[in-house]
């Protein structure tokens, strides 16, 4: 007899059930030392599963405790803790443990009793090896399919895009159907709404639940790459194509083949790539610079913006056949105004989540605070509602966040003093987080007052360029348009 | 009071049931073929069936069976002079609430019958 076959392995740390990767765990439990190591040959050779020992009910009890394991088999009659009494200590503790209860002196009563208590199954002593191996390995389909039973649920879960957006809103409920509906789909879809409304989350949804989800999505901030460097970051180049293309490069719409695209403030493609990027979405081919022939490619394209296509089309800045290319289906994800009635909703979940980033929980918002946040206008949505919060839990004094707490901190009367003071009780990380924050928004309003509004004038003026400029307004959720001076 | 149905290819055995659970206060229905009885309790609200298991034609096993498939709300006991692990564990996979042994004890059957009624 051998049992160096047995597979063992005491590092890894207790779970409750294994997952799929891992073997299914089984304590074998008799107070008879011979029966236990034939017991843990048999099973060791015949079933695929970690194995523990134990010489005693209360033994195979503490090493419940540690080690989960997802079957036990037991014998009955034991000194001390019995088979019958572990039986219920264990379904009381986990009713998913399935437990074969052995027995020589087995009568139907205790059978019976056994398996009303939830034993999974009761053999009689003596018995067939093979008999025993068949009920542990019909023992282990069942666990595999309750495993895979669990995945499948959690997956239809994350196949929701309710699942990844707070609110209850009649507008958001019905951006969301439609998502649900077009996620598994390949249509091209436009994604539109407000800064801050939450488009790239919905891309990513919309991803998720697609059956290109194992794949990663690629996304491209369209306004953020000059116009030359963007072409060739989008389509590729073939080695040679010209000066400085040393070598090839594969461009992104290669990248995410078999998955999805996201061009992110597609307003903002020049009108150049609008062509080019029409010819992708046509003939679902792409031609990379220097190539004399295109290259076919699988992928689905999403397209966000926040701006008045219809009215840039007017203007001839965006072409209208690639606006109907694009607007196959076109998700509009509200305005926070929109969906007033989700903002406390939606504070809790942030307050909640910053409360425990930053190691304050229990924090509460007072009702009149909570009745500024509905009533204030947020022009930055989602994104300014959720920093507003996020600022108001690293200033919180105590449990309770009030109006003050929540005031914006780029007022132009706030001492740099006060400010210092304000955030001395903070970490320095947050405390500096906070203060460059604050500066940001300051010295941003400024220059876009500075410009009226003009956002070339205002990165000029900061030596920055528009786009990192754009960047930033966008982060700190200021809108350049609430600056403008003349009307529009 | 409960409406019971007793099915037992021993005429007697069945009467016996009927007498002892009748003074409990329980309208009791004694059967010997299994046809009559699933007949019955396909035509008639019944609370609780006690199964024989070694019958004429079917099993009790297949009668539980086949009840539940009439009315999943039927509670069953069987009540058996050969006991096994196996048709315990059948029965209890089936849905029965109890597995009893013949010879029953007069107030066992009485007290394992209030219980099962009870549990509903």
């Amino acid at each position: 007899m051998t049992i160096q076959d047995v597979p063992m392995d005491a590092s890894r740390p207790a779970s409750p059930l294994a997952g799929p990767e891992e073997l299914p765990r089984v304590i074998l439990i008799d107070d008879d030392t011979d029966m236990l190591a034939m017991l843990r040959v048999v099973v060791g050779r015949k079933c695929d599963c970690e194995i523990r020992v134990a010489e005693s009910g209360a033994i195979a009890w503490e090493l419940f405790k540690t080690w989960r394991p997802d079957i036990i088999v037991t014998d009955i009659k034991m000194p001390g803790l019995s088979g019958l009494d572990l039986l219920n200590k264990v379904k009381e503790l986990d009713p998913s443990i399935s437990v074969i209860m052995m027995t020589g002196y087995g009568t139907v009563e205790m059978a019976v009793e056994a398996l009303k208590q939830g034993a999974y199954d009761f053999i009689e002593k003596p018995f067939d090896n093979d008999h025993l191996v068949l009920t542990l390995q019909r023992c282990l389909e069942r666990i595999k399919l309750l495993h895979e039973n669990q995945t499948l649920q959690q997956k239809i879960d994350s196949r929701s895009a309710s699942r990844k957006f707070i609110g209850q809103s009649p507008k958001l409920r019905q951006a969301l159907e439609l998502m649900d509906k077009i996620a598994d789909t390949d249509v091209t879809v436009l994604i539109r709404g407000e800064s801050g409304t939450g488009k790239e989350l919905a891309a990513r949804v919309l991803h998720q639940m697609s059956g290109r989800s194992d794949k990663s999505m690629v996304a491209v901030n369209c306004p953020a790459l000059p116009e030359h460097i963007l072409e060739s970051e989008l389509f590729g180049y073939a080695k040679g194509a010209f000066t400085g293309a040393t070598s090839k490069k594969k461009g992104l719409f290669l990248e995410a083949h078999g998955s999805t695209i996201l061009l992110d403030e597609i307003g903002d493609l020049p009108i150049e790539l609008q062509t080019k990027l029409l010819r992708v979405l046509q003939e679902k081919e792409i031609m990379p610079l220097g190539h004399t022939r295109p290259i076919k490619v699988d992928v689905r394209v999403l397209a966000s913006t926040n701006q008045d296509l219809e009215e840039k089309i007017r203007r001839g800045l965006f072409r209208e056949d690639l606006y109907y290319r694009l607007n196959v289906v076109s998700v509009t994800m509200p305005s926070l105004n929109d969906m007033t009635e989700d903002i406390p909703l939606l504070a809790r979940h942030f307050l909640q989540l910053y409360g425990e980033e930053y190691g304050k929980p229990g924090l509460k918002i007072t009702p009149a605070a909570m009745q500024h946040l509905e009533r204030r206008r947020w022009k930055g949505n989602v994104r300014e509602l959720q920093n507003v919060v996020k600022r108001a839990v690293l200033l919180a004094a105590d449990k309770n966040i009030s109006i003050a707490d929540l005031k914006d901190t780029f007022q132009p009367e706030t001492p740099c003093e006060d400010i210092l003071s304000e955030v001395n009780s903070l970490s320095y990380n947050n405390a500096k987080e906070e203060v460059v924050n604050i500066f940001s928004r300051k010295y941003l309003t400024n220059a876009l007052q500075q410009s009226g509004g003009n956002v070339s004038a205002a990165a000029r003026s900061s030596r920055l360029g528009r786009q990192s400029f754009q960047r930033l307004l966008r982060r700190y959720g200021l809108e350049a348009a609430d600056y403008r001076t003349t009307s529009t | 009071m409960a409406r019971i149905l007793v099915l037992d290819d021993v005429f007697d055995a069945g009467i016996l049931i009927q007498k002892i659970l009748q003074k409990e206060g329980h309208e009791v229905k004694p059967f010997t073929e299994e046809e009559d009885a699933l007949r019955y309790a396909g035509d008639n609200r019944i609370d609780l069936a006690i199964l024989d298991i070694k019958l004429k034609k079917m099993s009790g096993i297949e009668v539980l069976e086949e009840l539940k498939k009439i009315n999943a709300d039927i509670r069953v006991m069987m009540l058996t002079g050969y006991p096994t692990i196996e048709t315990a564990r059948q029965s209890l996979e089936l849905g029965a609430e109890e597995y009893c042994v013949k010879p029953i004890d007069k107030d066992e059957l009485k007290e394992k019958v209030s219980k099962v009624l009870a549990s509903s």
